[in-house]
Parts: structure tokens; sequence; C-alpha cells
């Protein structure tokens, strides 16, 4: 299960799934993983960042949909980055209830890749047989900075990520509106 | 803009670097790692329908019933799902800022089509740009002010 890997008291929120990790755990090579198989995979995790973002956008409660607009679901190669710098996103319930929603939310990815997981082995033992040439992914890391597609600590640790959860720590969402408001 | 990769000129900036003797790094990507959160501030505006300046779309109904709808609708209730679809990554003193909101139907990518009522196709990304810029244009003085700084040497 996903849980808050900045702490449970921790108001921000990052619950990132690694799956290539979690390939290894299944003995799966990632490291010896040709680039279709690569790119295979990839796009299960894009299509399950997809379906997050779809559950979240039905289930999380709005108000001025500062929390709801700072979720951030992506694929960023093999880690499927789920987080929310806001300073009370790990706190969010809904109204006259107790449970935190970060907690479906991760329960749900959870879920979903469990749900794929038959087709990330199946792709995996595909594409290896059959050597194709880079192709989606491959131009897609061009656009992206090392931090979007490479190591694990770079992506689950990202530098904009950190610097949002000082940012809103520092001044808080509240008086960053005002603060905006009155600049204008 | 003629394509969804947009650049900002930074030759002041190289000037700077070459110029300076000590480089304090955590100054340089903090101020970075600020002009982004600026940005993306400024684009959620007051987070309220129907946007300023990234619209947001009202919608009624939940689950397979939910449908976007006019703006001011009664029961309707703002979307969103476009302004969440903005994302930022940094490394260093690179960055690059996407906005990958696709469609509930087909996952089609649309962020470059959105705009106001009454406003052209794509003038919301337009509009993004323009504050990605004059942000940027911020991080480049401050950037610029830290290295100056550093030209004193020890």
């Amino acid at each position: 299960m996903a849980t808050n890997s900045l702490g449970e008291d921790s108001g921000p929120v990052d619950i990132s799934i690694d799956v290539g990790a979690r390939m290894t755990a299944k003995r799966i090579d990632i490291y010896d993983l040709p680039m279709a198989a690569q790119e295979v995979v990839w796009s299960i995790i894009d299509e399950l960042a997809f379906h997050l973002n779809e559950y979240i956008h039905d289930v999380w409660p709005v108000d001025t949909r500062a929390s709801q607009s700072s979720w951030d679901i992506t694929a960023d190669g093999l880690i499927w980055t789920i987080r929310n710098p806001r300073e009370y996103a790990g706190f969010v319930h809904r109204k006259n209830e107790t449970g935190l929603v970060y907690k479906e939310i991760a329960a749900r990815s959870e879920e979903l890749l469990r749900q794929a997981w038959p087709r990330i082995k199946a792709a995996t033992k595909r594409v290896r047989r059959s050597k194709t040439s880079p192709g989606r992914l491959a131009g897609f890391q061009k656009l992206l900075l090392p931090s979007a597609t490479a190591a694990a600590g770079e992506a689950l640790g990202g530098t904009i990520f950190a610097a949002q959860q000082r940012a809103f720590e520092r001044l808080n969402t509240r008086s960053r509106e005002r603060e905006r408001l009155r600049a204008r | 803009m003629s394509d969804t990769l947009l650049s900002v000129d930074v030759s002041g900036l190289q000037e700077a670097i070459d110029s300076a003797r000590n480089i304090d790094w955590t100054e340089l990507t903090d101020a970075l790692a600020e002009g982004l959160i600026n940005f993306d501030d400024k684009l959620r505006g007051d987070g309220q329908p129907p946007g300023n300046p990234w619209p947001i779309g009202m919608i009624k109904g939940y689950g397979p019933d939910k449908r976007y709808v006019k703006q001011g609708t009664p029961g309707g209730r703002g979307s969103g799902r476009s302004l969440k679809g903005w994302k930022a990554r940094q490394r260093g003193i690179s960055a690059v800022v996407f906005n990958d909101a696709r469609d509930k139907l087909g996952g089609t990518f649309y962020a470059q089509h959105v705009r106001l009522s009454g406003d052209d196709p794509g003038q919301a990304a337009k509009d993004a740009f323009k504050i990605f810029e004059e942000e940027m244009a911020k991080v480049i003085d401050k950037m610029a002010e830290s290295l100056a700084g550093d030209l004193g040497g020890d």
C-alpha cells in the first residue's frame, strides 16, 4: 500500500510509486530492458496516471480548487509520480467525515497498478523477444529533463516539489491569495 | 506560437554566469523554483469559474452523468481539469512546464485549445506563455543580481 513518504502527519503528500523498483522486486531486470519494452511499460503507467487523475477529479473535495489543482500525477519514466505540495493536502477530508481523501487515492493507485500488473509482465516478456526501434518514449524523454525521466531519487525528490512545499509552508495559501489579489 | 515548446531569452544570464567568480547555485535554483511557483499561482488567479486568467469550465452531475454546462448554470460547479494539467519539473537551473490535461473520453491532450468564451482557440496558452515570460524575466533578474553579488569575490 502506498503511504505518504513525507510522513503521516505531513501536510504535503507524496505517494509516488517506483514501478521500476516493484518490477525489480518481481525479478524483472529493468536495467536490461530494451527501449521498446520501456516504452510499453511507460505507456501503461501513463494510462494509470490518466485514470488516477480522473478518479481525483471525481473524489477530491473542492472549495477554492487550490489543493485539487495542485495534484501532480504523471508517468516520469518508470516512476509514477503522485504528489501534492499544498501544505494541507494530507489533511483534506469530506464534510462530516474524518477519513483522509489522499488515503483513498493511495488505495486506488495500488488497485490500478495491481490490475495493470499482468499487462506489465506480459509486455516485458513479449518485447524482450523482438527488438524494436526507439519510439514514443524516446521522443518523450528528449523533451523532458533528466529529473523527470531518470533515477528514482531525483524524480521523487524533485526540486520544484520541494520548493513548492517550502513556499506553501513559509506563506500559507490564504496569505498567498491575499498577496496575489493585492498585487492586481 | 508555431509549436508547443516555448523558449525564453537567457543570453544576459549566460553573460552573468560567465563573468561570475563564485556561483551560489542554491540561490539560483531557489530563484527558478520561486518563479515557477509564481507562474502556477498567477495562472490559477482567484480559482473561480470562468477562470482568471486560465479558464475553468463549469460542470454538472457526477460520475457518468458529469457534463460541461454553460457558465452560470444553476447547480453547476467549476471543473478545473485543464488547470490541474499544469506541471513543472526542475533540475538545477533548467526547468520545463507543461500541461498534460486530457479529455475524459479518448484521452486527447487539449490544453493548447483552451480558451475563455469569446476568445480564439488557444488564447489561454498564449496568455500563459506571456505570464511565463514575465515570471522568467524576473527570475533572470534575480539570478543576475545573485551572480553580480558574487562578482565581488571572497
